[in-house]
């Protein structure tokens, strides 16, 4: 199936398989990495995107179904609000391994503007996995990034 | 290699031609497909024929007498609109509890209702609110209420060659709980709705206590815990002999959760 969408800024075309996820279409045709397969069946988040400024994980998504839609990775947000998130992440610890970071770090943009008690930010971020930090540092760092971004 | 099993994707852009697409039954009906994904990932689902339903509309939320929220509305969209938050919060409230803000962003109310599964968070609002599937199919338009849509463990009153295009919950005045319990981060053990009208007359529903939802009238209860456990536990002894019990949770433990959950519910209301 030919699909066209908006893929970070540009307009892109693939013809893909009709069972084609966005997650192997972002990585396999546009060599895009940022999106992680790691459980590959909807449970870790490591695979968010942004379709039309919804995060989706997109292994849940099928790639014909994002036609005349726009996909931002992390590679494609050019806001710089985003280097705060990241210093916020370096600051408080917010990683170790860095294989779940990038969906984090685009996780918490699309919550930059709130205000959210820690309780909430936990609440926000259910549906993306961590097995190294525990959670604590990412809350303290997203927590840091909202902070700064409001002053 | 690919990720899901090969299948065919159908795109209809109108309902005439989604109806069309269902003719024959053999094909597996998609809005926000995390089901229909999922469970393919999981090899329990080996679709042939998917037919997406995303490009015909259907994304409206209705609020009148009753709120009606359309096939392709998502989780989010129903948690977030202000006027189901402060008219119909116990609809509201269910949305907010299905999987994580991910899945909800994609996955929808109605998908949620027709899977018609033992973990679904939307039915008991759907029964208790005395909804309405308005079902779309060969023949033409009509409506099944919530208390006959179910007619099987994972099984409707809708039909193979039928679309559910939206579905409908009653206004209800008086004191709304809802309630769920997981012992992992995905899928609840069971879900508990409850209303208590002005008169003080309580309804309960569930899902995850038997094979198929429960509604049951509960009459006048009392507010303390210890009371309301009580009389919960011994109304569904009745239930007894349904009661799933799997490896996620024995039966003797479902009905525990259920009386307690309840109990807690009805106490909260009560302040």
């Amino acid at each position: 199936m030919k699909i066209k969408f908006r893929l970070n800024g540009r307009d892109v075309e693939a013809d893909v398989h009709p069972s084609e996820t966005l997650l192997e279409t972002i990585r396999d045709r546009f060599e895009i990495t940022s999106p992680k397969g790691a459980c590959t069946q909807g449970v870790c988040g490591l695979c968010v995107v942004l379709v039309d400024g919804e995060p989706l994980k997109s292994c849940l998504v099928l790639t014909p179904e994002v036609q005349d839609s726009t996909v931002t990775t992390l590679e494609g947000i050019k806001d710089e609000r985003i280097e705060t998130v990241r210093e916020s992440f370096v600051e408080k610890h917010g990683f170790q391994c860095g294989f779940c970071t990038p969906a984090f770090i685009l996780r918490t943009y699309t919550l930059l503007g709130r205000k959210l008690s820690r309780e909430e930010i936990r609440e926000e971020l259910k549906g993306t996995l961590c097995r190294c930090t525990g959670y604590k540092a990412i809350v303290d760092s997203v927590e840091e990034a909202l902070i700064k971004v409001r002053e | 290699m690919s990720l899901l099993p090969n299948f065919k994707l159908e795109l209809p852009t109108d309902l005439k031609e989604a109806i069309s697409e269902l003719a024959g039954g053999n094909v597996v009906i998609a809005a926000g497909a995390t089901r229909v994904l999922l469970m393919s990932y999981m090899h329990i689902l080996r679709p042939e024929v998917v037919v997406s339903i995303r490009r015909i509309g259907l994304r409206e939320i209705k609020v009148s007498d009753e709120l009606e929220v359309e096939a392709n509305v998502t989780l989010s969209a129903v948690a977030r609109n202000e006027r189901v938050r402060k008219e119909f919060p116990l609809v509201a409230a269910s949305a907010s509890h299905v999987a994580d803000p991910l899945v909800r962003n994609k996955a929808t109310v109605v998908g949620n209702v027709v899977n018609a599964v033992p973990y679904s968070s939307m039915v008991p609002a759907f029964l208790l609110m005395d909804g309405k599937a308005k079902v779309v199919g060969p023949s033409g338009p009509r409506e099944i209420s919530a208390k006959d849509f179910f007619v099987g463990p994972l099984e409707t009153a809708q039909r193979p060659d039928e679309l559910v295009t939206s579905l409908t919950f009653r206004r209800v005045e008086g004191e709304w709980g809802f309630t769920e319990f997981r012992t992992d981060s995905q899928l609840p053990i069971i879900n508990v709705g409850v209303l208590r009208n002005k008169k003080g007359k309580v309804r309960v529903a569930y899902t995850g206590l038997t094979a198929m939802p429960n509604l049951l009238d509960l009459g006048t209860m009392p507010s303390d815990f210890r009371g309301g456990y009580r009389e919960v536990r011994n109304i569904l002894q009745d239930l007894s002999t349904q009661v799933l019990d799997d490896l996620r949770s024995s039966a003797e433990y479902r009905l525990h959760l259920a009386s307690v959950l309840t109990a807690r519910l009805l106490e909260g209301m009560g302040r």
